[in-house]
This record gives structure tokens, C-alpha cells and sequence, in this order.
């Protein structure tokens, strides 16, 4: 098999992957974050060892958010295809920008704020993959709302 | 893009939502192209072409800003 062959063949498998899951999944991703998020955010008050809940918990929002973001419409027709794909390609954008920007940005602030604990800190991946999917997802539901 | 998708529907006297299920797509979809706000692609607007029974040319047309 020639390289062309290869390359045709490997477009045509491409194109038959769906990689998106039926509309009842959005559903039961949006139950499942709102059920965890607050569970997260009350971690905050509970005292003792909650560090592997806490990771647990993340992990869940990460898989039901990305289980919206990829959850088909009722009607998933090409424009809805192409508002997806804009707001994968806003929310990696912004999600680059702010992996590398924001940190410099707490640094200053806490320079300023408290110059004897300023430290230059990397984000996680949570945050990052939380922010790129929180951005992903209001930009979809905003162009749809404005189509 | 112009386009008297509005006009060819009302000839047809058939809603948005008539139309839409002919062609596969959701009603918001058909509002988006007749306010001008979304420019289908060639499968969509030959899909269109069948239903109204007329060349694409006949109800699209370029602006002059394309």
C-alpha cells in the first residue's frame, strides 16, 4: 500500500468516527455536575483528611462536563456543528492564554499584595482543563442562543 | 449572501419548522438562514433547491460585501 492509499484510507476512518454521544448523555452529565460541584465546594468547611475526596470529585466534574461538551443537540444539524466548532477553537485559545498568563498575573498580585509569600505557581491540570471546558461550554450555549 | 428563503417558503405556504424537518435540520437553523445570520453549505442548499423545486441561484444570490 502506497503512502496515498494510506492517507485516503486513514481520512475515510476519520470521517466515519463520531466521537459524540447521544443527547441523553447531556442530561445525566449536567445531573451529575450539579451534584458534584457543590459537594466540592463544601469540602472547604469540612474538617480533616479530604484530599482524596476532593481529587475524586474533580475528576467526576471533568468527565461530566466533557460529557456535556460532547453530548449531540436534539437536532445536531451543520450549523450547531459549526458553533461547536468555533467554541472548541475560542475556548483552546483561551485556555493556552490563561495557562500562561495567569499565573504571572497571581504572581504580581500577591507581590504586591503580600511580597513575602509571592510565589510563582503553575496551575494544575484541573483548572486548566475546568477552565477550557467551562469556556467551551457558555460559548456554545451563547452563539446557539444568538444564531 | 441575500437570500428570499422567507419568500420561497411562503409560496410553498409550509412554517419553518415544516420546512426544517424536510431538509433534516432544526427550526433554528432555517430562522438563522432566512435573517441572513448563517450561510448554509452546498448540501444544505441543494437540499432547499429539491424542495422548492428551483435552482439555488434562483433564491440565493451574493451580497456585495462577498
Amino acid at each position: 500500500m502506497n503512502i496515498e492509499k494510506l492517507c485516503e484510507a486513514e481520512k475515510r476512518r476519520m470521517d466515519k468516527m463520531h466521537l459524540q454521544l447521544p443527547n441523553v448523555f447531556k442530561k445525566i452529565g449536567i445531573i451529575v455536575f450539579a451534584v458534584s460541584m457543590p459537594m466540592l465546594l463544601s469540602t472547604k468547611f469540612i474538617d480533616g483528611e479530604t484530599d482524596t475526596f476532593k481529587m475524586v470529585l474533580r475528576q467526576i466534574i471533568i468527565v461530566s462536563m466533557l460529557v456535556i461538551a460532547i453530548s449531540k443537540e436534539k437536532v445536531e444539524d451543520e450549523m450547531i456543528m459549526k458553533i461547536r466548532h468555533r467554541a472548541f477553537t475560542i475556548a483552546f485559545i483561551w485556555a493556552v492564554i490563561y495557562a500562561l498568563i495567569q499565573p504571572y498575573i497571581n504572581y504580581a498580585v500577591a507581590l504586591l499584595v503580600r511580597p513575602e509569600k509571592a510565589i510563582y505557581e503553575e496551575f494544575g491540570t484541573f483548572i486548566i482543563l475546568w477552565f477550557m471546558l467551562a469556556i467551551y461550554l457558555l460559548y456554545f450555549h451563547v452563539m446557539k442562543r444568538m444564531a | 449572501m441575500k437570500n428570499q428563503l422567507k419568500i420561497e417558503r411562503a409560496i410553498l405556504n409550509i412554517t419553518q419548522d415544516e420546512l426544517a424537518t424536510k431538509i433534516g435540520v432544526s427550526r433554528q437553523t432555517i430562522n438563522s438562514i432566512e435573517k441572513g445570520r448563517y450561510v448554509p453549505s452546498t448540501v444544505l442548499a441543494l437540499k432547499l433547491s429539491e424542495v422548492f423545486e428551483k435552482p439555488v441561484n434562483s433564491f440565493f444570490s451574493l451580497d456585495e460585501s462577498d
